[in-house]
This record gives C-alpha cells, sequence and structure tokens, in this order.
C-alpha cells in the first residue's frame, strides 16, 4: 500500500511518515504545492493525505487536478482550519474523509485504513488476524467458525485496533473515536473501561484472549 | 443622580424669571412716568384756561354794581374754577398743586384726585384768585392698570417662550436626536458602521465628525481583536497536532517505566483539553465574525433526540434518569451547525454537572427548549455566560459563553434559573417559524 502525504509542516509530516511505515504502507512525502501536484499525477497512491494550506496553492486545487484527471487514488484532508466549509466543500470535490488537526495518529491510521477497504472490493474487506476474521462489511466477526455478536461499540473498537496493530494506542484517541460529535467535549474517559472490558471478555470467552493487552496506564495494544 | 430636566428647559426656566423680573420693576416706572406726563399736561391745561379766563375778565367792562351777580355766575357756570377775592399785601406768587377731595358729580363717597392752579387776575382793577382745578387719575387706579397689562404681556411672553421653544426643540435637535438614536442602536459586534446624517450646525458637525473617528477607530480594533483570536487559534492548531503526534510516537517506544506511561497519559489528556480550548475558542471567534449565516430549515425535534442518542451510554454510565418531553415537528430556520453546537453543549453540560443518578429534564415544543438537571446550589448567575467566568476543574470555561453566541445569532434567548435543586436553561425560539406546506 503506498501513501503520499502532502504536508508542509515537516515535523508533522516525518511523525506521520513513521508511525504509518511499517508492515502495510510505504510513505512519501511532498513538502510544496508544486511538488504534491508532481506525485499525484505520476504515480498511483492507494491513500493521499493532503494538508489544504500548502506553499504555493491551495489543496482543494489539488484535490480537483487529481479528481478531474480520473484518478482513483483515496484522499483524506489534513487541515488545520477545521471549517465547515472547507469540510463540505472537499467533500464535494471527491476527498474520502476529513481529519482536522490535532489528531492522534492512531485515529490517522483508523481512517486510511477505512478509506482503503472502501475502494477495495472482496477479499480485502475481510480481515484475518489469527483465528479472527473480521468481515467489515457485513459486521460480523468469526472466531473459528464461532460467530461472535459484538454491539457497535465494540465492533468499532475491534476494527480501530486491528487498524493499529502492533502500536500503542492512547486512551484519549479511543475515547474521542467512541463519543463522535461529543468529542470536543469529553474530558472524561473512563466510559472507554466498560466497553474494552467486554470486548476483552467476548474475546476470551472465545479463547482469542492474547491480542488486546493493556499498556500500564497509559493505553492498549493488539499484538498480531 | 439628581432629578434629570431637558437641556432646553434651563434656559426657558431662567429666560421666564428674568422676563417676570424686567416686567415688574416696569410697573413703578411706567406709573411714576405717566403720573408725571398727566400732571405736566394737566399744569398746562390749567394754565390755558387760567389765561383765557384772564384775557375774558380783562376786557370785561363792569359796573360795580354788576361785580358781585357776575362773580356769583361764574362760580355757577364755570365748573373747576373759581374767584375769590385777595386780600393779601404781598404780591402773589402762582402756584400749581394736587389735592385729594370729594367730586361734585361723582359718586357721594367716593374722593378724586385734582390738579389745581391759582394765579391772580383783575377784575374791574381788583385782585382775585382764580382757582382752576382739574380731575386727574387716580395714583391706584393707574398702577393697577399698569399691573394687569404688564401681566398680561407677561403671559403672552411665557406662551410664546413655550412654542417657541417645543418648536426650536423639534427642529434645531433634531439632528442631535438623529444621532442619539443611531448611537443607541448601534452594535460592535454587528460591524454596521453608523451613518450619522450632515448638519450645517458647527457644534452638531463637529460632534459627528469626533463620533464617526471614534466609532470607526472602535470597529477596527474590535476587527483586527476578533480575526487576531481566529488566527491565534488557527496558528495553535499545528504546533498541537505535533505535540500530540509526537506523544503518540513517544509512547511506542518499546522500554518505557510505567512512571512514563503515566506521564505520557497524563500530557495526552492536558493536550486534549487544550485542544479543546482551542477549538472552542476558534468557533466562538468564527460566530463573532459572522461565519454561520446561513440558514436552513432544521428539525429541531429530529437534531435534539439525535443528539440525545449519542449521549444516552455516558447518561446510562452515570445512572442518570432522562425525563424527556420532545415535540414533534419542531422546525427552526437558521444555521444548522449552530443548533447543533447549541444543543450538544446544553446537553453535555446537563449530563457532566449532574450527580450519579441524577435527573435530566428535557421540553421541546413550538416555544423553546428547557433542558434541566440536578445540581446542588445555584449557579453565579453574574457573568455566567462570560467567557471563562465558570472554569471547572477540566471544563474549558467557553462552553455557555458559546450557547449565548449562538443565541444572539440565532436571535433566540437564553435564560438560567435554579428551582427545587435543578439548573434550568430556558431557550425561547423567537425567529419566525419555517412555512410548513
Amino acid at each position: 500500500m503506498k501513501i503520499l502525504i502532502i504536508e508542509d509542516q515537516k515535523e508533522l509530516a516525518k511523525d506521520m511518515l513513521e508511525y504509518l511505515s511499517g508492515e502495510q504502507y510505504r510513505c512519501e512525502l511532498a513538502g510544496t504545492y508544486d511538488e504534491g501536484m508532481n506525485k499525484i499525477h505520476q504515480y498511483h497512491y492507494d491513500c493521499i493525505l493532503l494538508d489544504l494550506m500548502l506553499p504555493g496553492g491551495d489543496g482543494l486545487k489539488l484535490l480537483q487536478s487529481l479528481k478531474e484527471s480520473g484518478k482513483a487514488d483515496g484522499v483524506i484532508i489534513i487541515s488545520a482550519k477545521g471549517s465547515l466549509e472547507d469540510k463540505l466543500k472537499g467533500l464535494k470535490i471527491g476527498a474520502d474523509d476529513y481529519l482536522p488537526k490535532p489528531f492522534h495518529l492512531s485515529e490517522l491510521a483508523a481512517r486510511i485504513y477505512a478509506v482503503i477497504r472502501r475502494r477495495q472490493l472482496g477479499s480485502l474487506n475481510i480481515l484475518k488476524q489469527g483465528e479472527i476474521t473480521v468481515d467489515v462489511l457485513a459486521r460480523s466477526v468469526t472466531v473459528l467458525d464461532n460467530e461472535l455478536i459484538l454491539t457497535k461499540k465494540e465492533f468499532d473498537l475491534l476494527v480501530y485496533f486491528i487498524s493499529n496493530k502492533n502500536k500503542v494506542v492512547p486512551k484519549t484517541a479511543i475515547a474521542e473515536h467512541l463519543s463522535g460529535d461529543f468529542a470536543d467535549m469529553l474530558d472524561n474517559y473512563d466510559f472507554i473501561y466498560g466497553h474494552i472490558k467486554n470486548l476483552k471478555r467476548k474475546l476470551g470467552e472465545f479463547g482469542a484472549d492474547n491480542y488486546l493487552k493493556t499498556v500500564y496506564g497509559s493505553g492498549y495494544k493488539w499484538e498480531g | 443622580m439628581g432629578r434629570m430636566s431637558k437641556l432646553l428647559h434651563k434656559p426657558l426656566k431662567l429666560f421666564s424669571l428674568y422676563a417676570l423680573l424686567v416686567l415688574v420693576s416696569s410697573i413703578p416706572v411706567y406709573y411714576l412716568i405717566i403720573d408725571r406726563i398727566w400732571i405736566d399736561e394737566l399744569d398746562e391745561h390749567n394754565t390755558i384756561i387760567a389765561e383765557h379766563a384772564r384775557e375774558k375778565l380783562s376786557t370785561l367792562k363792569l359796573t360795580d354794581r354788576e361785580l358781585p351777580a357776575f362773580l356769583n355766575l361764574w362760580s355757577t357756570v364755570q365748573s373747576g374754577t373759581a374767584l375769590s377775592p385777595y386780600t393779601g399785601t404781598e404780591r402773589f406768587q402762582d402756584s400749581a398743586y394736587t389735592l385729594i377731595r370729594k367730586s361734585e358729580y361723582g359718586k357721594k363717597e367716593e374722593k378724586d384726585r385734582f390738579r389745581g392752579l391759582k394765579t391772580l387776575v383783575s377784575v374791574n382793577r381788583r385782585s382775585y384768585i382764580l382757582t382752576v382745578e382739574t380731575n386727574i387719575e387716580e395714583s391706584k387706579e393707574t398702577i393697577v392698570a399698569i399691573a394687569l397689562i404688564t401681566f398680561v404681556f407677561f403671559v403672552i411672553l411665557i406662551v410664546g417662550f413655550l412654542l417657541l421653544n417645543k418648536k426650536v426643540a423639534v427642529k434645531i435637535w433634531s439632528p442631535f436626536q438623529d444621532t442619539l438614536s443611531k448611537l443607541q442602536s448601534f452594535d460592535l459586534g454587528g460591524q454596521e458602521p453608523v451613518d450619522l446624517v450632515e448638519s450645517d450646525i458647527e457644534e452638531f458637525k463637529k460632534m459627528n465628525d469626533v463620533l464617526r473617528r471614534l466609532i470607526d477607530r472602535n470597529l477596527a480594533t474590535f476587527t483586527t481583536q476578533k480575526k487576531f483570536t481566529e488566527n491565534a487559534s488557527h496558528e495553535l492548531q499545528t504546533p498541537l497536532a505535533i505535540m500530540q503526534s509526537k506523544l503518540d510516537l513517544l509512547q511506542q517506544e518499546s522500554n518505557l517505566s510505567s512512571r512514563q506511561h503515566q506521564l505520557i497519559r497524563d500530557l495526552h489528556i492536558a493536550i486534549s483539553r487544550t485542544a479543546r480550548i482551542n477549538k472552542n475558542l476558534l468557533m466562538l471567534a468564527k460566530i463573532d465574525n459572522r461565519q454561520f449565516q446561513d440558514t436552513e430549515d432544521v428539525h429541531v425535534s429530529e437534531l435534539v433526540t439525535e443528539l440525545m442518542e449519542l449521549l444516552s451510554e455516558h447518561i446510562a454510565g452515570k445512572g442518570i434518569k432522562v425525563d424527556g418531553s420532545i415535540s414533534e415537528n419542531v422546525h427552526r430556520n437558521g444555521s444548522k451547525v449552530l443548533m447543533e453546537v447549541l444543543f450538544q453543549n446544553l446537553l453535555f453540560n446537563a449530563y457532566r454537572h449532574n450527580k450519579p443518578n441524577g435527573e435530566i429534564l428535557i421540553r421541546l415544543n413550538e416555544q423553546g427548549l428547557v433542558i434541566a438537571n440536578t445540581g446542588t446550589e445555584s449557579l453565579d448567575t453574574d457573568g455566567l455566560f462570560k467567557r471563562f467566568s465558570s472554569v471547572s476543574g477540566t471544563g474549558t470555561g467557553l462552553g455557555l459563553a458559546i450557547i449565548r453566541e449562538i443565541c444572539t445569532t440565532l436571535h433566540w434567548y437564553v435564560h438560567y434559573n435554579f428551582e427545587n435543586s435543578k439548573h434550568y436553561f430556558h431557550i425561547t425560539f423567537t425567529n419566525t417559524e419555517f412555512p410548513q406546506n
């Protein structure tokens, strides 16, 4: 999987690259409008992370150019502006998602995962993790052919963990991911314990309790 | 502050007092002058009569026998004059005098004032004193007449002052009233410059010029301030994003101690809170900068129900009971984003500031929305809706400020009160309802 990060903030670009690079993704960087424009027209990427305020031009124009040339690359806008207009405009032009800064790298990884999955048909919508099989489209989970009944939140958590495999996911990131619209107000993260406890218990009942680990007081890690 | 009086009434009072003073003091002056003229005229009149009599008498050719009969006749016929023989030895001096006596023809008890003249005349070479007396207006009557006329003029003067004053007040002060009413309706946040009418009166022109400059400067400062908040919040997003991603990476390090993990967790919480405050500030700046002017028909009932569902898990987690009564099909015109943020804030506050096993009350109808939650004591209503006025341990201190700003923008009204151990927030929808076909 190839990812292009078009972001002029070097530090942030480097962090994204470091977090995402690994078994799954190969990442490239572009720091300016022109550099980004060259790369999107020269190569194919599975997902493009696009900052809107770029030296040399507006990121939305870059997106427009990409869509006009008929390319099917997935695009996630990452912007500090956070304005609704930009979001709506971006989605209208053809971006797949919009992530306002600041964001957790684990959230970014989950969004990329979702965008890529949505654009690929068939086998890629079935995730396999040892004895666990997750059908993302049907929202069903089986452990060794036994169906595991999960709540919506537990399912979301599971996918979130799998898309951040072998990474420590901070509690705040999970809380914000689960609380959706209320994320900007939430100041108490305790409610996630219940969901995680239940998910662990259900996996454990099917003998799959060795994946999700608690990392001291700071977060969780899916080891696979 | 003492009793307020209109600017124009002050000179009017003074003017009236001054007019009264002048007119009152004119009464004796008029009297003295008129009386003096009277006396002069009557003296002249008496002299003419005396001279006439002297001339006629001197030409009379009477015998000594006829004289007494003539003198008798004279006294009878010539009213106001009398002839009496002069018996003195020294030279007679003419004299003018004033006396008050009964009139021969007036009412019995009434006394009149007379001006008299005594002069020496000769009849048949004998000396007689001729007395001429003419009735003169009494001083009392003159003074009363003058006072009456003066009073009438005073009344005319005051009525004139009042009428003119009213006219002047309306006409001359109209540019001032215009400026005043425009200043009263001026709203700094509205960013609408004040259109002051040009005046050809120097003082008003000067005042308007000064006001215009003052307002322009204030508007400019206010705009800069608002832009500054928005720009500052924007600029903060990037370093915040870098802090958060660095921390995310730090957490991936393999040999962190338990202590280090805890520090990282605390940092995550602090950064999240900073990001929340920053987002709320940005939200406020955007509302201030009128970036939510779009209006659409919003299904309020649906919106509130959806938000309640999103929050239901948290509410249940705290054992809170919900007493909801949401009318169906409540629609309102306005920015959907603003309404969403408003209801989110209200509902979230009701959840966050609630007690375990407390209660949340929701009432939505065509008139408005009431959200209440269990609490211990009334909030300090002074500055309740001001920014950072109620920073609790973990909140941003901006939630209520956002609620009020949104209500102002939507032309809605928000009110807080504490009753039966509950915090009540009343939102009154006052904008026109979306027509339903």
